[in-house]
């Protein structure tokens, strides 16, 4: 009887070894990362230090292409939920893609991070939940919703 | 009859000169930054108007009943934003009226007649695009 039962569950346990194996090579691509941003906010603007921390630490790993990978982003399926993630936040809000938004854009943008932040939406709960980094205080939000309402008076004068 | 002429013809001269008076009076084209935003939206189209009132008001006003739907717009209060906001705001009821999602099909299945026209969605836009370039000073 035990004999079968652990024969069964060698047999199972291949199979869902080979299954796993097979995941690793289909799927969707990973979104891709470049260093190199000349049109990003943080290039083109000028962001203090403690913004652009909160931006960097906080918002940039899905809303930039400077996506740093845990080491989970390299093995499905959990990596097909990130890379989700990642393509919706840069379709969202793309940070390095600052320079080519026109001034509507830019306002927009300012405004939704404002909203987003009173409402708690951003960032994401499940982000926050395995990046202890981004886990904003009162105060970070508070200090990012300003920069955003003062940051959308200078943009409009441009 | 020569009365009722001269009449006419000072009541003609009249409009003319108000009309001028009013195109110069009108705000100057520098770019100063405005504390809100009553001077853009100073009067409302009258066709942009009813279709506000009809098609949008009933919910995005004080007396709706949606705290999410006033939340997110309340047309009240468009005057009170900064030019930077009502920017924003504008390019937010752009997108929603372009890709159809308001009114929400919910509401436009109990009550058919609020959903907007073509013409009425390119009428909304284009007051909302000109308000904007107003806003942007362009």
């Amino acid at each position: 009887m035990l004999h079968w039962v652990s024969k069964k569950l060698k047999y199972t346990l291949t199979i869902l070894l080979v299954i796993f194996a097979i995941l690793q090579f289909v799927g969707p691509d990973r979104p891709a990362t470049t260093s190199e941003n000349p049109g990003d906010l943080l290039q083109v603007a000028n962001i203090s230090p403690e913004i652009s921390g909160i931006l960097k630490s906080a918002c940039y790993d899905c809303h930039s292409m400077e996506t740093q990978y845990p080491w989970y982003g390299y093995i499905a399926p959990v990596s097909w939920f990130l890379y989700g993630h990642i393509n919706h936040g840069r379709e969202e809000l793309n940070f390095s893609d600052w320079a080519s938004l026109d001034k509507r854009g830019k306002l927009r943008a300012l405004k939704d991070i404002q909203e987003v932040l009173e409402e708690g939406e951003m960032p994401l709960s499940s982000y926050v939940n395995l990046h202890e980094e981004a886990k904003l205080s009162d105060a970070q939000k508070e200090a990012l919703m300003a920069w955003a309402k003062e940051f959308a008076g200078v943009v409009i004068k441009e | 009859m020569k009365k009722l002429l001269f009449t006419l013809c000072i009541a003609l001269f009249a409009c003319f000169y108000t009309q001028e008076a009013a195109a110069q009076g009108g705000p100057e084209k520098t770019k100063v930054l405005l504390a809100d935003s009553t001077q853009l939206l100073g009067a409302y189209p009258m066709d942009v108007m009813t279709l506000i009132t009809n098609k949008c008001l009933g919910c995005h006003s004080p007396s709706g009943k949606s705290d999410k739907a006033k939340d997110k717009l309340m047309w009240v209060k468009l005057q009170y934003m900064n030019p930077a906001d009502l920017v924003a705001k504008l390019d937010e009821i752009i997108e929603v009226v372009d890709e159809g999602e308001m009114p929400p099909a919910k509401m436009i299945e109990r009550f058919p007649n609020l959903k907007l026209t073509d013409d009425e969605i390119a009428l909304l836009k284009g007051w909302a695009e000109s308000t904007t370039n107003a806003a942007l000073g362009e």
